[in-house]
């Protein structure tokens, strides 16, 4: 098992490596941020400058290795909009929020997912069933943006049950959060339900009943132990998506969070930034997929050997 | 038919929506009932025509530049049916090629290929389709080969698992005694076996790829104004969305319903062609 | 003579499929005493895994399937007792064991667990004394090993292994009845002859009763005193083993038993049985096994046969049975 998480993580270092290259070269190609940065004032040796300052009349292939070297020390860069900051510094700053996000978006789907697919398999084929798969198909087709503006105008504006955005207490949190999990929950619903189905039919749940078992414990101890390891591969997807959705809700609700940093930098061309976050959030979702994928060897104990 | 329609109304509904969906956006020049990027101002921000403001000229109201929403929205149907088309088309040829070659070669060819997958299925998507869009402008094109690159994986991936099912048959063995070569063998062979799952893969897909493209659209990085994505139609909507809810609620009620149908026809399609979901008794 | 342990009456079990009802159990009767082994035999299809199961209620549970007539255990109707009855005769007074040992543990919790959680339903036991039941209950059934098995996930075990876990889950309460549904259909040769006698003992040292549901005669002549022959859901003899084989009453379990290949006879033809068991949708009025029967007469088409009593214990369900 060892040799295989050494492979992994080698692998995820490539693709590390791949996704700074391609974040550097992408960052070079969106225009000239000299031009950006200065107004049209600006004199021949105001650009010279300026170009020295930010390297950029070094070859690309220099640039590069000094952009790395730079960020194995730890410095990203500095912000080359507003107030010039470290991009270090900023992405820290943003990062609480997010996985405080995320965190919570996840408790959410598994907390209402996985009992929804339980009730669906148990009571298969009646209308609590039938609900429960209208219910997760929408929530599956629903685009998260969109969820969020009409969350935002039910319960902020019609209802003033919670605010519109901020960030600060916990009412700040909700919405975003159920935006965010609503997909996963459908998701986590429909596969649980699929694998509870074929639990209850198996032999194994069979001989628990035989030995007098309550149903209770043969639905939640029995059958939902080996119904969730699907589960935990779709963790792997989920990830991705809380991505996306990162970027997307925090926008939408003006989450202070780093899915929003990304999306502004990029925006403004502020390649420094840009790449500092795109490369921690590449990360973090890396460091994501390997802690399911051990999570995984260590729930199935025949994948332990 | 009835029958079909009365054991499974949702599939029925489903199905009609999904061919509406298709018809509308194939015809929308010629259904739409004004054109979708020309507003009159004197009519701008009017509401739908059961509203007391509205009238029935234009039936779900108007935007900020007086343009026809559900004109807009045919319109929108147009370009999400051509991202979708498109992108699966690509994705889908090059992911399964890839998918059944790795499965079918084995060896070496597999453990490189499935490397590349694994790659591409671990780089963050969204934040290259935004790079993208932001370097190489917004277009239809850009799109399309952003949401083909995140596409394909999967693809190549099922690929190769149903071409690892069909290799241990006998009738590959048989091809191979009589001396086909590997390329006939996969597409005479292998081909015909993987494309059902490869198709539901597919419809399964389409669902996900409409709201990509929303969602792209939506940050701006889509298809540029003044061609109307309904996602653009919702980031446009959203500030008005106080006074005129009609601007971005409607966009969104149409990704939703489209996806909606898909999605229902899609396990309606998985279910019909996998024994193991069928409902029924066990014997 | 005391009355028999369990009593099955008229008991049915089907399915509603439209706006009819099938079914595949029709109308089975039997008794077993305590301490003696009952085999239960047929073709596959036949009911026999579906009577079992319904023994402890354990038949499907779609919303569909109806359990008709009763069966008493100790005087104490299980079709219809409560819940918490039920569960508490489960494990404890009635236990099963599956067919396939492949499948029958579940594959993330380890064998030990599995074992003390069947036998923590039934007592009240703390941790050192559970720990020493399961090993007993892993030695009964001649694990080697057993201390460090105990803590062994099922697929470190080959399948005779499994299978004797199986049974130790099984017997770990010490039940009165044991129904074992085709033990050792999935079992290799010659790990089948070492199950049937670990069985044997287990019911000689605690004298439970048995119930044999298999579609092998040879299990039957080893490990059964009497024994019922089903065919398309209903019992259609019932004898003492040793009576069935010398002068089987009904032409079905003849022409069973002639298929039975014999050691020693020079290789003649099997004789096998012409067409198939009716299916439950298209039952035949009268006797079911007409269509098939080399002594089918007019009557047996038209009404269906009672079943009538030729000899001490042996019943046949037959217009016109074998004789000699």
């Amino acid at each position: 098992m060892v040799p295989y998480f050494l492979r992994r993580f080698a692998e995820m270092l490539i693709a590390l490596w791949l996704m700074s290259m391609i974040v550097f070269a992408l960052g070079r190609a969106t225009g000239d941020p000299v031009a950006l940065l200065l107004n049209e004032y600006a004199s021949d040796q105001d650009r010279i400058e300026l170009t020295q300052e930010l390297g950029l009349d070094k070859p690309v292939v220099t640039q590069y290795a000094i952009f790395i070297k730079q960020a194995l020390q730890g410095d990203l860069g500095v912000s080359v909009s507003g107030d010039r900051r470290p991009a270090l510094e900023l992405i820290a700053e943003r990062l609480p929020a997010s996985l405080l996000l995320a965190v919570t978006a996840l408790i959410v789907s598994i907390v209402i997912g996985i009992p929804l697919g339980v009730l669906a398999a148990v009571n298969r084929d009646t209308w609590i069933d039938g609900a429960a798969r209208l219910a997760a198909l929408l929530g599956q087709s629903v685009p998260v943006f969109w969820l969020g503006i009409v969350l935002m105008y039910l319960f902020s504006v019609t209802l003033g049950w919670l605010p519109t955005s901020g960030y600060g207490e916990w009412r700040h949190l909700v919405l975003p959060a159920v935006s965010m999990g609503l997909f996963t929950i459908a998701a986590i619903a429909r596969l649980v339900r699929v694998g509870m189905i074929e639990a209850l039919q198996s032999e194994y749940v069979k001989l628990a009943r035989i030995k007098g078992l309550s149903e209770t414990t043969v639905v939640w101890k029995h059958a939902l132990r080996n119904s969730l390891l699907p589960v935990l591969t779709y963790m792997g997807a989920f990830f991705a998506t809380m991505i996306t959705g990162a970027v997307v809700v925090e926008t939408v609700f003006a989450w202070p969070g780093i899915g929003r940093l990304a999306y502004e930098s990029i925006m403004n061309r502020d390649f420094p930034v840009m790449q500092a976050v795109v490369l921690t959030m590449t990360v973090l979702f890396m460091l994501a997929n390997l802690i399911v994928d051990i999570a995984y060897a260590r729930l199935d104990p025949r994948i332990r050997q | 038919m009835m029958a079909f329609a009365r054991k499974s109304p949702l599939l029925a509904i489903s199905m009609v929506l999904c061919v509406t969906f298709v018809l509308i956006a194939l015809f929308a020049p010629w259904l739409a009932p004004h054109d979708p990027m020309v507003g009159e101002l004197l009519e701008r921000l009017m509401p739908p025509a059961w509203n007391v403001d509205g009238n029935w000229r234009h039936p779900l109201g108007t935007d900020i530049l007086g343009r026809d929403i559900l004109s807009r929205l045919m319109y929108g149907a147009q370009v999400s049916l051509a991202v979708c088309a498109l992108a699966i088309l690509i994705a889908g040829f090059i992911g399964s090629s890839l998918g059944i070659i790795a499965g079918y070669v084995g060896g070496v060819v597999d453990s490189i290929i499935m490397r590349i997958v694994d790659l591409a299925i671990s780089l963050p998507i969204i934040l290259l389709a935004l790079l993208f869009g932001v370097l190489f402008g917004p277009s239809l094109g850009n799109i399309v080969i952003i949401i083909s690159l995140v596409l394909w994986s999967q693809f190549a991936r099922m690929a190769r698992g149903e071409t690892l099912k069909v290799k241990q048959n006998d009738y590959i063995d048989l091809a191979r005694a009589a001396g086909c070569s590997a390329l006939r063998i996969m597409v005479t062979h292998v081909v015909p076996n993987v494309a059902g799952s490869l198709i539901v893969l597919a419809t399964l897909q389409v669902g996900t790829v409409i709201i990509m493209e929303a969602s792209l659209s939506f940050l701006g990085v889509g298809v540029p104004p003044p061609w109307p994505a309904w996602g653009s139609m919702i980031a446009e909507g959203r500030s008005y969305v106080v006074s005129a809810w009609w601007l971005c609620i409607f966009p969104g009620l149409a990704v939703l319903l489209t996806v909606l149908s898909v999605n229902v026809l899609g396990d309606g399609l998985t279910d019909a062609l996998n024994p193991a979901t069928r409902e029924g008794r066990r014997r | 003579m005391s009355a028999p342990m369990l009593q099955v009456k008229n008991l049915r079990v089907g399915w509603r499929r439209d706006d009819q009802v099938l079914y595949a159990v029709d109308d089975v009767s039997f008794d077993i005493n305590v301490g003696e082994t009952l085999g239960l035999v047929g073709e596959s299809g036949c009911g026999k895994s579906t009577t079992g199961l319904a023994l402890m209620r354990l038949t499907p549970r779609a919303n569909d399937t109806q359990l008709e007539g009763q069966v008493l255990f100790e005087g104490r109707n299980v079709l219809s007792m409560r819940d918490q009855e039920l569960r508490s005769l489960r494990g404890r007074d009635i236990s099963m064991v599956l067919q396939d040992p492949m499948t029958s543990l579940n594959p993330v919790f380890n064998i030990g667990d599995q074992i003390a959680e069947g036998i923590r339903q039934h007592s009240a036991s703390n941790g050192t004394d559970m720990r020493g039941r399961v090993i007993d209950a892993l030695r009964r059934v001649r694990i080697p090993d057993a201390e460090s098995r105990a803590r062994a996930y099922p697929h470190q075990l080959s399948g005779g292994m499994k299978q004797r876990v199986v049974g130790a889950v099984a017997i770990a309460s010490q039940p009165k009845l044991l129904i074992a549904d085709e033990p050792t259909t999935s079992l290799d040769v010659t790990i089948q002859a070492q199950y049937l006698n670990l069985l044997k003992e287990l019911q000689r040292e605690s004298n439970m009763a048995m119930l044999f549901v298999t579609h092998d005669f040879g299990v039957v002549a080893r490990m059964c005193n009497r024994v019922c022959v089903m065919y398309a859901g209903q019992i259609v003899e019932t004898a003492l083993v040793r009576d069935l084989f010398k002068r089987a009453a009904h032409w079905y379990t003849a022409a069973l038993i002639g298929g039975i290949p014999k050691l020693g006879r020079n290789s003649e033809r099997l004789a096998s049985i012409q067409g198939s068991p009716p299916r439950p949708e298209e039952m035949p009025t009268g006797c079911r096994f007409a269509p098939r029967c080399p002594n089918v007469q007019a009557r047996c088409r038209e009404q269906s046969p009672p079943v009538v009593k030729i000899d001490h214990a042996h019943e046949v369900r037959c217009w016109f049975p074998r004789t000699a």
